[in-house]
């Protein structure tokens, strides 16, 4: 079974903000190290899952990484002063990441808003019975883990039937060229539609084939006396006994 | 004109546009002020209270929609057709639209970290956003802003019921920019 508490994030943005939330970190001073280690954890998971992992999450990682490099290497030297401060490497992600928080912020408010105003209908707007067609309603309070739990159900039950259908393995032709003379030395004439009754499109299709390379070999013959009529086959011997004897 | 005689002409004004019609516009049919439709709709909506339909301003106009209280009844005769939720990555995009338009597509892209196109191309589906133009930028990209469905879907009679950017910001950048880094 999975062990992961995965979430679909709207991006590489919401999962770090999220991860920096779960870990009350402040937004200001993020422990790159170890939100990178975190970030790159959730991308394997995604990917074991075989959830797709979308290139901008990867560009995240790499910047990520570039910051997590650039904060390791020591400082230059600088002149005290000059006064300009030497730049937190991280100061652009930030940025960033409180701008799309607070974006994220006005859509929760307008989900809000769009809640509320939900329930007030103007003529027409709601389209008679008679003509609805299939409806997809988002499962309620189904999260990720449950659905990949049924989705492995339903493989499972999937490939028991695959299983049952593999027990009645089709015959090959030689096989059949093998039952045809065991049929013919002991019946000695058989009709054709006789050996078609009750069997299905493939083993007809195998059938008719080891018919015919009988018939090629030289051990059976078919007899029709008018066109559309059935055919007779009749048993001469088995060419393969003849050359062992 | 008497105001009852007023009053139930802007209450068939209303029934009948097929969009929220505008006080400027009813005034215009009745030849009166605006602010004394102002006070016919008020008139109205007193009237229609305790109604199974009632009077809402959106987008600059006035509309009669079901009360919110029959809702779970009106929504037994079918389907809403278009007022189903958006999903979240089109409320990030249209949030992102709202508030900086006219906006292009990278620029959203930009903000979200991801591609927003299909987001872009669902509300412009649902009618809640449009193109208006393009930017005067390399390769000339198409501008998108809100429409007034927008407005109409969230209940807001303007662009400026928007409540400020300020309110959402919770990162005290104000007080980081004196420089006590």
């Amino acid at each position: 079974m999975y062990q992961v508490d995965l979430e679909v994030y709207q991006g590489p943005f919401d999962l770090l903000l999220d991860l920096i939330e779960s870990e009350q970190i402040d937004i200001w001073d993020i422990p790159i190290a170890r939100i990178a280690g975190q970030y790159l954890d959730h991308l394997r998971q995604m990917q074991e899952m075989d959830l797709a992992v979308g290139s901008e999450f990867l560009v995240m990682a790499a910047t990520l990484l570039e910051i997590k490099a650039k904060m390791l290497l020591p400082a230059p030297l600088q002149e005290e002063d000059e006064g300009e401060e030497e730049e937190d490497p991280r100061e652009g992600l930030v940025a960033r990441l409180l701008e799309y928080k607070m974006y994220k912020e006005i859509a929760n408010h307008l989900k809000h808003r769009e809640q509320e105003t939900s329930g007030h209908y103007t003529r027409g707007y709601i389209r008679e019975c008679t003509d609805t067609g299939p409806i997809f309603t988002n499962p309620v309070g189904v999260d990720l883990r449950q659905l990949a739990g049924a989705l492995e159900q339903a493989l499972e039950a999937a490939e028991e039937v695959e299983a049952v259908e593999q027990i009645q393995r089709q015959v090959s032709i030689e096989e059949r060229i093998g039952e045809l003379r065991l049929q013919l030395s002991r019946e000695h004439r058989v009709r054709l539609s006789q050996l078609f009754e009750g069997a299905q499109r493939w083993d007809i299709i195998v059938t008719f084939l080891a018919v015919l390379e009988l018939i090629r070999m030289g051990e059976i013959k078919g007899r029709q006396r008018q066109a559309f009529s059935d055919i007779s086959l009749e048993f001469l011997g088995d060419r393969n006994s003849e050359v062992v004897s | 004109m008497k105001v009852e005689e007023a009053e139930k002409i802007v209450e068939a004004l209303i029934f009948a546009s097929s969009r929220p019609i505008g006080p400027k516009a009813i005034a215009e049919i009745l030849e009166v002020e605006s602010e004394f439709v102002a006070r016919l709709v008020e008139r109205i909506r007193e009237r229609y209270q305790e109604r199974g339909i009632c009077v809402r301003s959106v987008a600059g106009g006035y509309q009669f929609v079901t009360s919110a209280s029959c809702a779970p009844w009106v929504e037994k005769l079918g389907r809403p057709m278009v007022h189903s939720p958006l999903s979240l990555a089109g409320v990030e995009t249209l949030a992102i639209i709202a508030y900086r338009q006219p906006i292009t597509k990278a620029e959203i892209e930009h903000i979200r970290g991801v591609r927003v196109d299909s987001a872009v191309n669902t509300l412009i589906e649902r009618g809640l956003i449009e193109e208006v133009g393009r930017k005067e930028a390399p390769g000339r990209p198409i501008l998108y802003a809100t429409t007034e469905q927008f407005l109409v879907h969230f209940g807001l009679n303007g662009l400026h019921e928007l409540p400020p950017e300020e309110d959402f910001r919770q990162d005290g950048a104000a007080d980081r920019s004196d420089g006590d880094l």
